[in-house]
């Protein structure tokens, strides 16, 4: 069994690799620091299992599970943390697999004997009960690696057919998430300009009428204008005057 | 959803003024209270050594008054419901009014039956309004005596609620279970690596608690509290490593300075666990003293999180405890101010320099 350790602090990695080491069949392929990291660190290393910690910088363990649940082939997810109240009951609640630190051996063992994979509505229900935030990443497969992009540097997303086309400072990429579920939960940074186009309000840098009469609106960093529907015009309009 | 509604207006209703009119003990003190009022009443009327009528007018007294107070108890019953809902005055004077509506129906009822069948006429001596007029003031003046304890008896006992969560509260800002937890997880880490490490970050959570767990909140010298707060700085070294570092400039203060015990150490706490532990490279806390006249004043500042990184809660409880610990130690003469401006978190102690070991 493949095991990659994320935990922030060195000593709860190290304790908990020193503990691992004596479990048979057990192997530490990695460590991250943070959820980031282990995303990162997912496709080269391949863990069946991943040791998470709910308290991180830059990405907690909750919104890294989140992204896991995702993939797929998701590998299976054992929480870890040392006082986290809410999210423990949550845990109870819904079956999920948690440790709580300074780790027990026996319980270790037993934890990853059990550990399952968890799926996007297990996920989801526990990211409304316990943090109630919206992702600080969006996550795709790129060819074949894991491509993580803070929400911070997101400019637009564009829905096609099936996809949505998530333009950021880096470039492009696509995920097959709704747009509608993408406006809920991001909508304090984004704004509906179209049917099929959520824009950043952060880099919204003009909104100007087209000589064909169609309203367009200029990102920062981003070429190609995009495309205001008649209707929401007024609304955006308010939306821009409210956030500068 | 029905499950939680039902279970908030259970929760509106065990907190209400009024008791459940519909439990088994408070139905018997409505009855004995309606009793009393009989009493009472018959005393007033009647001079000791009447015999015969003094019985008789108390049993028909007694008939009349506890048809009013069980049937009011049946009204506040049913209505409770709904009286728990609306803004506490306007429950009291609801209540009010049901009880003197219910009185007055009631004495309508009676005063008609004893003139259409003529039984117990003799005992209704007043004409109709007289009649219902006397009823209706002393339900009047019993029912405010009434409400009144009622409401001033709930009182008491939301106060006895409130300072006891108030209590648990200052005791949890004093011992924050993150930094327990985590700290015995490193310790743990260090117990087969380096024991010696081990035994002495012990040691320095020992003095910690031992602090935090003290009832009142004693004053120590300045020199004692900065070490203190540094040996809770050596347990987040060890926990945080390279992420965490503190710089200490404090030689401007006067080391005999008293100070309540762990005034800086929440202070601390509070700044790496919102501005250093939510950064992956981590950051540097700074604490700047200094010394004006006869003020002293300890500046602790740590770089806010850039982006809108949402603020750790717990935050404000800390301040508050430290602020209340203040006021008690330098009531007026000391202040806690945070301000948040050019990418860092500031909080500022200011306070006498006291020498006295009072």
């Amino acid at each position: 069994m493949k095991v990659l350790v994320v935990d922030d602090e060195l000593p709860a990695r190290v304790r908990l690799k020193t503990l691992l080491a004596e479990i048979p069949d057990c192997e530490v392929v990695g460590e991250a620091g943070n959820g980031r990291e282990a995303l990162q660190l997912w496709e080269s290393k391949q863990p069946d299992v991943l040791l998470l910690d709910i308290r991180m910088p830059v990405m907690d363990g909750l919104e890294t599970a989140r992204h896991l649940a995702g993939l797929e082939n998701p590998p299976a997810v054992v929480f870890t943390t040392a006082y986290d109240e809410f999210a423990v009951e949550a845990f109870k609640t819904r079956a999920i697999a948690y440790l709580l630190k300074p780790v027990r051996q026996a319980q270790l063992a037993a934890a990853l004997d059990n550990a399952g994979r968890l799926n996007r509505v297990q996920i989801s229900q526990l990211s409304d009960q316990v943090v109630q935030t919206a992702r600080h990443h969006i996550c795709a497969r790129l060819r074949d690696k894991l491509q993580v992009v803070p929400v911070d540097t997101i400019q637009c997303f564009i829905a096609d057919q099936k996809y949505v086309t998530v333009c950021h400072s880096q470039g492009e990429l696509l995920i097959d998430e709704a747009l509608k579920d993408l406006e809920t939960e991001f909508s304090e940074r984004f704004i509906r300009v179209h049917r099929n186009a959520l824009v950043a309000l952060t880099f919204v840098r003009s909104l100007e009428k087209s000589e064909d009469g169609r309203f367009l609106i200029h990102l920062q960093n981003h070429a190609e204008p995009v495309e205001v529907s008649r209707r929401m015009v007024a609304e955006v309009r308010a939306r821009l005057r409210n956030a500068r | 959803m029905g499950m939680a509604r039902l279970q908030r207006t259970q929760a509106a209703q065990d907190d209400f003024f009024l008791p459940d009119f519909c439990s088994g003990p408070v139905v018997l003190v409505v009855v004995l209270i309606a009793e009393l009022v009989a009493f009472l009443l018959v005393i007033a009327r009647h001079l000791p050594g009447e015999g015969i009528t003094l019985w008789l007018d108390l049993a028909r007294l007694s008939l009349f008054l506890q048809w009013i107070g069980l049937t009011s108890a049946g009204v506040l019953c049913a209505t409770r419901g709904l009286l728990a809902r609306i803004p506490l005055r306007r429950a009291v004077f609801t209540s009010f009014i049901l009880l003197l509506a219910t009185t007055g129906v009631l004495s309508e009822i009676a005063y008609r039956l004893a003139s259409y069948t003529g039984i117990g006429q003799a005992f209704i001596p007043l004409e109709h309004g007289g009649f219902l007029l006397r009823n209706l003031l002393i339900c009047a003046i019993v029912s405010l005596l009434l409400l009144r304890y009622f409401y001033v008896q709930y009182q008491w006992k939301l106060n006895v609620q409130r300072e006891a969560r108030a209590r648990i509260e200052a005791l949890q800002a004093r011992i924050h279970p993150h930094f327990l937890f985590n700290s015995i997880n490193t310790i743990a880490a260090l117990i087969r690596s380096n024991p010696e490490v081990a035994e002495h970050t012990i040691m320095d959570l020992a003095d910690l608690f031992r602090a935090s767990l003290k009832k009142t909140s004693p004053m120590v010298t300045l020199a004692e509290e900065i070490s203190m707060a540094q040996q809770y700085q050596h347990i987040e070294e060890l926990r945080l490593g390279e992420r965490l570092k503190v710089t200490w400039h404090t030689d401007s203060l006067p080391s005999d300075a008293h100070v309540p015990q762990l005034l800086l150490q929440p202070l601390l706490e509070n700044a790496i666990y919102h501005g250093i532990e939510t950064q992956p490279q981590g950051g540097t806390v700074e604490v700047l003293g200094s010394r004006e006249d006869d003020s002293l004043m300890i500046d602790i500042r740590n770089p806010l999180p850039p982006g809108s990184a949402p603020q750790r809660q717990g935050n404000q409880m800390a301040m508050e405890n430290v602020h209340q610990r203040l006021m008690l130690a330098w009531p007026g003469r000391a202040s806690l101010k945070v301000d948040k401006s050019g990418g860092f978190y500031r909080v500022c102690v200011r306070f006498p320099y006291d020498k006295l070991t009072s």
